[in-house]
């Protein structure tokens, strides 16, 4: 990890190491509730960088000690809802009261986070190398199932099909394997 | 969470993943995960998997927008999700074969060891080769096959026709009624060839190396168990094996599609599909199993058979097919008419009695009320009769209509609580009232015909799935717009050939059996995990699936291998009385909207019970009932190979293969050493250790899977 401490000595507005440090950290679980929030993936890359900007422009008030993730998602929140209002005229988007149950409940529940994500990692390794490829490629930079399809040269819907069964599969191998690690 | 509404929310949430979900459909979700916590949860795993997978892959963590962070490690986890290609290790399915373990298992209970050779049968729903052993604690336990034991799904794609493109969302919702111009659906061998040649192709589309040819061990037994409902005898075997006419399957198919068991065998299917297999119910089972049967037995149309059950009139016990109605005629008929449905068409209406359809928006309550409302005439009444012999006054239950022109439309309750009507339509016809007709009958004349196609499309899909084990849906009776059909050309070209035939339900079968695809093994050859429908895949049809047997085919092959004549078994009377009692142990009946039944029948303790010391079990192996067993034992002239081999001839319908043999050569010697030790008479000795060496057979799952 790298920082630059010259500019956070000489400049008192700039947050210190810790900040940086918290705040690096909590970015992907910030992302993945912005995420569960929104449903797609570039509406919540958005609302990341907007709510990051806050998140900087606000550093100041953060007490040391606190909870820095807490901290961070009421304001992702907020950034929700404020990109929602923004956004009135789309109509796929979800209700407030549904935005909110969410928001509360991501909140509630990371104690497994850190395990989930590692036995993603095992649960990748045990995909055939077909879907393998398949999920790699979904996942590219910019890319989206729909051009994954044309250009894989399939029809979107059996390329969305694949990536749901992958999906699902992978989402049962985790839970699999977090109960085992629970339970040990 | 029910798995219907776990199906459901996947669905969705992978709509709103891919960006395809429609504003309904996001409704439809909030709604979901609003109801229930656990949906939620289920919900929120789903979308922070999405977004590992997105974040790690898409290497989000280097576009970071604030400035002062740039170059900055962004991960607390050292680790990407995406480890470096290092994917050398091979998870090749595992051979392990159940029936072989069950079958150790077993036989360690009675001290005999037997080496079951792994490759003799199908591999089970794929298992991955795992270095973490907790991972492979909590998967090798299949059998309680809950939707969570699936391991892995190996990920078919689809063929490129998509049910879900909305311009195939019409009325008649199955697969597009291309005009499969080109081939003359009246021709048998065209048929057969239309089918290999679907199939066929997909497999070229994808890659897949089909199964080698089942050897003709596996396919006599596979015929008989499907077709006759019941393991050959093994004189039948020898007489298949020693035929060296290139013919040899297709005559076979014919003569067993002639049979008497043949249409017992489906008549019993029949029976159970239309009012279930407990006897609570207050009707003539025998009856309409009897009706059944000559239906089969003259190969009457299926529109002909459907059109009757619809439409009969009179008492349980003197109309067979008054029992069908005489059954689900409770509650208003919403039985019935789920039922009419479910079985006839493959729909599964039962949810639109109260709401809308969740997924198949086209699918109101009107339409479920519609159909219901052609029942509103039909009526059971209660009539004591004078038994002309006793004298005694018996009370019938007896199914009639009363005919009006003024019809009483069926009363429902929409989800606001709105009270709605439904007058009897259907295939788009509104029907009136006549003076002389039944309603039904008249719904039968729109429901048994051309005017409504989804009766051949349910049919074939429903026989297909007999056969093979898998349907071309995912659930045999869950089709609509909602349900992906695997190959729909295939059951467009298959309805239609049915159609042109006149309903034929034997020639029907007759194309399936004679396919190239249900020719082959039900081992699968190397590389071909992308036919996987075991584990929730899309069925390819490249090898033989295997089935378990239903209760009626065990205890039909039960009978068979303690040497009861099969004449026997199909001889109503005794052998129907007897089966159906033992049937009652499994089958419980559920007096719900739908009518249904619970079953232990599915390796419960009552099921294993039955198969370790049940009566049938023990009269198969009981040297003075049983008279396969006795034959081979005391026979004089036999060799203890000849023995061994005739044993498991009897009981798996193949001889053992060497290592086989050698294994079990010796176990059988030392348990004879062990019996005459403790001063049993050799010859004792030997009875004994034959009869537990064929109780090992009848107890190992091959036997009662049809592979």
């Amino acid at each position: 990890m790298t920082t630059r401490p010259d500019a956070s000595l000489s400049n008192p507005d700039f947050p210190g190491e810790e900040f940086i440090q918290l705040f690096t950290q909590a970015q992907r679980p910030l992302y993945l509730s912005i995420l569960s929030q929104l449903g797609r993936i570039q509406a919540a890359e958005e609302v990341l960088q907007e709510t990051n900007l806050i998140i900087w422009a606000k550093s100041s008030q953060f007490e040391t000690g606190t909870n820095f993730l807490a901290w961070a998602r009421q304001i992702a929140h907020f950034e929700v809802m404020k990109w929602r209002q923004r956004k009135s005229r789309e109509k796929l988007m979800f209700s407030d009261e549904f935005i909110n149950t969410v928001a509360q409940q991501v909140s509630s529940t990371s104690e497994e986070f850190a395990m989930r994500q590692r036995a993603l990692e095992d649960c990748l390794n045990k995909l055939s190398d077909q879907d393998r490829e398949l999920i790699e490629l979904r996942y590219q930079p910019g890319n989206s199932g729909k051009e994954l399809a044309e250009a894989l040269g399939r029809p979107a819907n059996s390329v969305y099909q694949s990536l749901g069964r992958i999906r699902k599969a992978l989402l049962e191998c985790v839970q699999r394997k977090v109960a085992a690690e629970v339970t040990t | 969470m029910r798995t219907h509404t776990r199906h459901e929310l996947l669905k969705l949430t992978e709509a709103v993943i891919e960006d395809y979900a429609t504003q309904e459909d996001y409704a439809r979700l909030e709604a979901i995960v609003l109801s229930d916590p656990e949906c939620l949860e289920f919900y929120l795993k789903h979308l922070e998997l999405h977004g590992n997978l997105y974040w790690d892959a898409a290497g989000r963590g280097h576009s970071l927008s604030i400035p002062e962070s740039d170059g900055m490690e962004t991960e607390s986890s050292p680790k990407a999700v995406f480890p470096q290609k290092d994917r050398r290790r091979a998870w090749a399915p595992r051979r392990i074969s159940t029936i072989a373990a069950s079958v150790l298992t077993l036989l360690a209970v009675t001290g005999i060891w037997l080496r079951i050779s792994d490759n003799r049968l199908a591999d089970p729903p794929v298992l991955v080769e795992t270095d973490d052993p907790r991972l492979e604690e909590t998967t090798s336990n299949g059998n309680d096959s809950s939707e969570d034991s699936i391991v892995e799904v190996h990920l078919p794609e689809r063929s490129p026709s998509q049910p879900q493109d909305e311009t195939l969302v019409n009325n008649s919702h199955q697969p597009q009624d291309q005009p499969q111009a080109e081939v003359n659906f009246t021709d048998d061998q065209a048929v057969v060839e239309f089918i290999n040649h679907q199939l066929a192709s997909t497999w070229n589309d994808l890659g897949i190396d089909p199964a080698p040819q089942a050897s003709d061990e596996d396919w006599v037994r596979r015929i008989f168990v499907d077709l006759a409902g019941r393991i050959p005898t093994p004189a039948e075997v020898k007489s298949f094996l020693s035929n060296s006419s290139p013919d040899k399957r297709t005559d076979l198919v014919d003569s067993l599609l002639a049979s008497r068991e043949f249409s017992y065998n489906f008549a019993s299917v029949w029976t159970n599909l239309l009012v279930g297999r407990s006897r609570e119910r207050e009707i003539d089972r025998e009856e309409l199993f009897a009706y059944l049967e000559r239906q089969f037995g003259e190969n009457r149309a299926w529109t002909q058979t459907v059109h009757e059950l619809l439409t009969a009139t009179g008492s349980a016990e003197e109309s067979g097919p008054a029992n069908y109605l005489l059954a689900h005629l409770n509650n208003e008929a919403v039985p019935a008419t789920a039922i009419t449905a479910r079985i006839f068409l493959c729909e599964q209406l039962q949810c639109t009695q109260c709401h809308r359809h969740p997924i198949v928006s086209e699918w109101g309550q009107n339409r479920f009320w519609e159909i219901n409302a052609f029942f509103q005439q039909t009526e059971v009444r209660n009539t004591l009769i004078t038994d002309q012999k006793s004298g005694e006054k018996i009370r019938k239950r007896v199914l009639t209509d009363e005919i009006s022109p003024e019809v009483e439309p069926a009363y429902y309750e929409s989800l606001q609580g709105v009270m709605q009507v439904a007058y009897p339509r259907f295939a788009g016809e509104d029907v009136t009232p006549e003076e002389s007709v039944s309603l039904r009958a008249r719904f039968a004349n729109l429901f048994a015909s051309e005017q409504n196609p989804q009766l051949a499309v349910a049919f074939v899909n429903r026989t297909w799935q007999q056969l093979f084990g898998f349907a071309f849906t995912q659930e045999v009776d869950d089709m609509g717009p909602h349900s992906d059909v695997s190959h729909p050309e295939l059951l467009s070209g298959l309805r239609q050939a049915f159609e042109e035939t006149g309903y034929d339900v034997r020639r029907l079968m007759r194309w399936i059996c004679l396919s190239d695809a249900y020719q082959l093994s039900s081992t699968a050859s190397e590389d071909s995990n992308l036919d996987e429908p075991e584990a929730g895949g899309i069925p390819y049809f490249s090898r033989m699936y295997t089935k378990p047997f239903s209760a009626e085919q065990l205890f039909n092959s039960l009978m068979i291998a303690a040497g009861v004549p099969s004449e026997e078994l199909t001889s109503r009377g005794d052998a129907f009385e007897k089966r159906e009692n033992w049937l009652q142990q499994f089958f419980i009946a559920m007096d719900n909207e739908e009518n249904s039944e619970s079953t232990t029948f599915d390796g419960s303790i009552t099921h294993t019970l039955m198969m370790i010391n049940g009566d049938l079990v023990q009269q198969a192996t009981d040297l003075n009932q049983s008279r396969v067993l006795r034959d081979i034992v005391v026979d004089p002239k036999k060799s203890e190979t000849d023995r061994i081999n005739e044993l498991c001839l009897a009981a798996l319908s193949r001889y053992p293969t060497e290592p086989e043999l050698e294994a079990i050569r010796k176990t059988l010697r030392n348990q004879i050493r062990l019996r005459t030790s403790q001063n049993i008479p050799a010859k004792v000795a030997v009875g004994e250790s034959l009869r537990d060496l064929y109780w090992a057979f009848l107890n190992s799952s091959e036997f009662s899977v049809n592979r």
